[in-house]
């Protein structure tokens, strides 16, 4: 049992079903990851990253708002991949430098229609030579929204610049069947603009994914627990074009140097 | 000749490698980035090795005491003794007297004893560092006295009393031993000896929290004092230059910041500028405090001003030569049990890269144990853990230990240590060990005293209601911990 194995993630154990030809398992997917203070989830984004870099066809810009893009780079190369190598399919945008000027608005530009443009920027450049040649699908993935929140958007703009985004990877009546994947911190109810921005983005998923530290409290050798859960736009999912496979589940995990280790309920191991 | 050459990058492997060569950096094992002391060995450990340059940290103020500002002392106090350019902005210190009487350092305990260098230590401060480490009592025993440990003392955890434990010269009964089967457990260092880098520098010294720094060590230090008065004649006078309106008072902390990280060459995002050859320490003293809302005619500062402060500071630091530590009164936030808290504080500890919460048991609300408060003076919470360029934490110890951090505060030396919870039988023993320490080391009797002050405090300790459903216990061992 691991992550990949409850969002349905192809791997050389889990070949893909006969009826498909491609790996379509993230296609309009939009994934909410919940986390908290002292189990941050970044590594759930890390995972989509890397996967996505890898599947054919598939353009992924890394919004960098909590950290920035140096560290991605590192975490990456410790996990087997060198992000530089993939230029043509990756992106990293670095709004951790400037999330000053981006957020505050001088009455003439709107902080929405700026970090909008500055996310979708990558793709408009990776745009296809070949007419003929089909669009990537994109990939945005975004660490974190919540930092957005904390340093100047309202609940209103950072909804309506996630449901943007959305709107841009998920265009219906194209080719670009692409996904989302969004960080939040949601560890704070006392904390009401972040808990009302927290439910309408969740609305948004398909895939909730939440991070947690063990209820048990801390032990040695498990880190945390993972609860992966279909959002609410799941109902809505074509499944004709989009059958997802995504099982609900929990797991728990040890989060190491250079990997991650998933250990089922009740078990010592997989 | 070989072609190939390292390409210069200003966050990249060659530029961590002319960082690392610096005085008190050393690289971490864990992902090869540069580190400095926090001047706590033992929040050194917390942190993977001390705090990554580039890095925040947040400390959360206690409530009533100050230990976290001594925290701050000790952090500002290595950077002097490793020669780091200081900078301090606070707006309700007297941050000149606050520099001028930053902690001492300390040498490393010679093999003499105990008497000797105690003779020789109380002439000049400087010369005193030894003298100052044989005197501090700590709750073991075995560091300062050579006093044996015994069953059911409250102890460091296995490493932490490894100064005695180290010392070949000790006697057997000064050396601790444990169980082999607990001889892997990750060990946490409140050792008295400097730890030095692999240059042969010294990273982390230990610290007599009694005495100042020699005013000739702190010539040799740039420092730079910020406070509301001076921001807010930048501020009038940047407003009368541009006639622009006053900005926050905390769009010009940041100013100034980053004007003291460019001119004095600590910013590393421009690989070809001249950098200063030292590490810059940036002490943020009380943010969020509102005694910084000083600036007459700027608007007051609001919540995700502050945030944004923070993040920009973050952001700056990461670019730069530099590591901060922002000490917040979160105390002011909270109500008195707190039922309900601002979401200030919480949005700070996210955008930091570690955040680190000190409770004392003085000042909390919570009543505390006896037989606790007896031994430390409160507990450690370590919320978020640098994990900078690494996909885990960077901590050395494990995730219990990590959450079970007490400190204490010596009669000169501040240490943090894992908590450890008393044996049941631990008054049964008192009287043994008491007297056992006292004719084993009758030329230490203080140190004696402390080594067994567990035991005797908790025999003598009547029973009382520290909590629900314990009013009845006569044990104070079976008291729950009700903190």
């Amino acid at each position: 049992m691991s992550l990949e194995t409850l969002l349905n993630w192809p791997a050389p154990d889990r070949p893909l079903p006969p009826h498909r030809a491609v790996d379509d398992s993230s296609v309009r997917g939009v994934f909410v990851v919940t986390d908290t203070l002292e189990r941050s989830g970044s590594f759930v984004l890390h995972k989509l990253v890397g996967r996505h870099v890898r599947l054919p066809g598939w353009a992924v810009a890394l919004v960098c708002v909590a950290q920035q893009p140096e560290h991605y780079v590192a975490v990456h190369k410790k996990l087997g991949m060198h992000l530089s190598l993939h230029k043509q399919t990756f992106a990293s945008v670095d709004l951790f430098s400037r999330l000053g000027q981006l957020v505050q608005s001088d009455g003439a530009t709107d902080p929405v229609q700026t970090l909008f443009s500055e996310i979708t920027a990558p793709f408009a450049a990776a745009a296809p030579q070949d007419a003929a040649e089909p669009p990537r699908k994109p990939c945005i993935v975004i660490d974190d929204v919540s930092m957005l929140l904390f340093v100047g958007l309202s609940v209103s703009q950072t909804v309506l610049l996630v449901t943007a985004l959305r709107s841009f990877v998920i265009a219906l009546g194209t080719q670009r069947d692409g996904c989302l994947a969004v960080l939040v911190h949601d560890d704070c109810p006392a904390d009401e603009e972040q808990a009302s921005a927290n439910a309408w983005i969740q609305q948004l998923a398909t895939v909730l994914l939440h991070v947690r530290p063990l209820d048990s409290g801390f032990t040695e050798g498990v880190h945390g627990q993972l609860a992966v859960a279909l959002g609410p736009q799941a109902l809505w999912a074509d499944s004709a074009r989009h059958d997802a496979g995504i099982v609900p589940g929990e797991l728990l995990f040890r989060v190491n140097d250079a990997s991650v280790d998933w250990v089922a309920r009740g078990r010592s191991g997989l | 000749m070989s072609s190939f050459r390292r390409t210069a990058h200003p966050h990249g492997r060659a530029s961590s490698g002319k960082t690392a060569q610096l005085p008190g950096v050393r690289v971490s094992a864990h992902n090869g980035r540069p580190l400095v002391s926090t001047g706590t060995p033992a929040l050194d450990d917390v942190f993977g090795g001390g705090v990554p340059v580039g890095g925040l940290l947040l400390l959360k103020d206690d409530r009533l005491t100050g230990y976290a500002t001594l925290l701050l002392r000790l952090f500002l106090s290595q950077g002097a003794h490793s020669r780091h350019a200081l900078s301090l902005a606070s707006p309700e210190l007297d941050a000149k007297a606050f520099i001028a009487a930053l902690p001492l350092a300390v040498a490393a305990p010679s093999s003499t004893s105990a008497s000797d260098s105690s003779s020789s230590s109380s002439s000049s401060s400087s010369s005193s560092s030894s003298s100052n480490v044989e005197l501090v009592p700590t709750p073991s025993g075995g560091l300062l006295s050579g006093s044996s440990r015994t069953l059911g003392t409250l102890r460091p955890r296995s490493g932490l009393a490894a100064t005695s434990a180290a010392d070949p010269a000790a006697s057997p009964q000064d050396r601790m031993s444990i169980a082999w089967r607990y001889q892997s457990q990750p060990r946490a260092v409140t050792t008295a000896a400097p730890v030095t880098s692999a240059s042969g520098e010294v990273y982390s010294n230990t610290f007599d929290i009694t005495k100042t720094i020699a005013p000739e060590t702190l010539v040799q230090v740039p420092v730079a004092i910020l406070d509301p008065a001076s921001l807010a004649a930048a501020a009038a006078a940047a407003a009368a230059a541009s006639g622009v309106s006053t900005r926050g008072v905390y769009s010009e902390l940041l100013s100034s910041i980053r004007s003291q990280i460019v001119e004095a060459g600590f910013d590393s995002s421009n690989g070809d500028s001249e950098q200063a050859a030292t590490i810059l320490r940036i002490a943020v003293h009380s943010l969020a405090s509102p005694l910084w809302d000083a600036i007459p005619g700027a608007p007051p500062p609001t919540i995700k001003d502050m945030c944004l402060f923070l993040h920009s500071l973050k952001a700056l630091v990461h670019s730069s030569r530099a590591v901060c530590v922002v000490t917040v009164p979160a105390h002011l936030y909270d109500d008195c049990y707190k039922l309900h808290s601002s979401p200030l504080v919480r949005r700070l500890e996210h955008i930091a890269d570690a955040a680190i919460e000190i409770e004392s048991f003085a000042g909390s609300h919570r009543p505390a144990n006896a037989l606790y408060t007896s031994e430390y003076h409160g507990l450690v919470y370590p919320h978020k853990v640098f994990s900078l360029y690494s996909l885990n934490d960077t901590s050395r110890l494990s995730h219990i230990d990590l959450h079970s951090l007490a400190f204490k505060v010596h009669r000169k030396r501040f240490t943090i240590e894992p908590f450890n919870l008393p044996p049941e039988d631990a008054s049964s023993d008192a009287s043994i060990d008491a007297s056992a320490a006292a004719g084993a080391q009758p030329s230490a009797p203080a140190a004696a005293a402390s080594g067994s002050k567990i035991r005797r405090q908790s025999a003598s300790i009547p029973a009382r209601a520290s909590g629900p459903g314990c009013a009845g216990s006569n044990s104070p061992a079976a008291i729950p911990l009700d903190f």
